[in-house]
């Protein structure tokens, strides 16, 4: 059985070794395009292991979902030094800027859990329509 | 092929059987699969609708707090310990600390929601009422971990905050 395996892959090897002297261009191609699709599994298994594929907002149907992230820079321009002396009116300018990242979260969703109870979605026993009845329960 | 078959049954184990536990677990008597079967259909359109804006939320939560933490609280932990504000600077590193890892938290429990969402959202319901709802309890879970996250992370800031005034008026007096 090993042999026989050892004779096939001695057999298989010396076409390859054939072939690739005969085709050199085509087997350029072809190590070229092994090489691309291995890297593009790399790169999407990446893409969705570190959790990229989750916030990726250019995928079908987030289109109305892009509109809603917030894209004001304005943080970039009010970056603290990390160094440099201490004092009032220093700590007073960080106070706003950071107040105003502050004022930025209270804008936004809080992943109120009530959103997606069976109440709300319509789960619950007495919210059941019986056919014919047209009205709750 | 041992191997193989000892990692799939290991796999199999760890992932599959948890989910199926996890559905038995979910109360689901015929009145609650009748209600199911029969609304799930429009309770997952609404599903869809808020994972789409939770995404939205999650992009400007993240960059939010991932401004905050680079660019105000490294930098002035840097410069509070270069003062020598000793105190303060152990104060706000403190604090620095549990933020970072609330907001690994946060990151963690909304993948894991956001998964059991979608699968909420996949499932054939009016089929499999009782897989679609068991989704939508793990979800339920989640969402209200990660709205906890939310909570911690909002009042971390505020208490970073509050130190720094504090300390402004010390520096005042």
């Amino acid at each position: 059985m090993k042999n026989a395996l050892k004779q096939y892959v001695g057999r298989t090897w010396k076409v390859i070794v054939k072939y690739k002297n005969t085709y050199k261009l085509t087997f350029a191609i072809l190590i070229a395009i092994t090489i691309a699709m291995a890297l593009t599994v790399v790169s999407v298994a990446l893409y969705i292991a570190t959790g990229t594929s989750k916030l990726d907002l250019s995928r079908p149907g987030y289109e109305e979902v892009r509109k809603k992230v917030s894209t004001e820079k304005e943080e970039d321009k009010s970056a603290f030094s990390p160094v440099g002396t201490i004092d009032k009116k220093l700590l007073d300018d960080y106070l706003v800027k950071y107040k105003k990242q502050q004022q930025r979260l209270k804008n936004y969703d809080t992943y109120e859990p009530k959103n997606i109870e069976d109440a709300q979605l319509g789960l619950n026993s007495e919210q059941v329509v019986l056919p014919g009845d047209g009205a709750s329960n | 092929m041992l191997r193989i078959i000892s990692a799939f049954l290991i796999l199999a184990s760890t992932v599959i059987l948890p989910i199926s536990v996890r559905a038995e677990q979910v109360e689901f008597d015929d009145t609650k699969r009748d209600i199911v079967t029969q609304n799930c259909v429009t309770a997952q359109v609404t599903l869809q609708r808020i994972q789409y804006s939770d995404t939205a939320t999650r992009v400007n939560r993240g960059q939010t707090y991932e401004a905050i933490l680079s660019q105000f609280m490294t930098p002035l932990n840097s410069r509070t310990a270069n003062n020598r504000l000793s105190a303060e600077a152990a104060q706000l590193t403190q604090i620095t600390n549990t933020y970072q890892q609330n907001i690994r938290n946060f990151k963690r429990h909304y993948e894991q929601y956001d998964d059991a969402i979608k699968n909420a959202i996949k499932t054939r319901c009016q089929n499999k009422p009782q897989e679609f709802y068991a989704y939508l309890k793990e979800a339920q879970r989640l969402r209200a971990s990660t709205s906890s996250d939310v909570a911690l992370l909002d009042q971390g800031i505020e208490e970073y905050r509050k130190v720094v005034s504090d300390l402004k008026d010390r520096i005042e007096q």
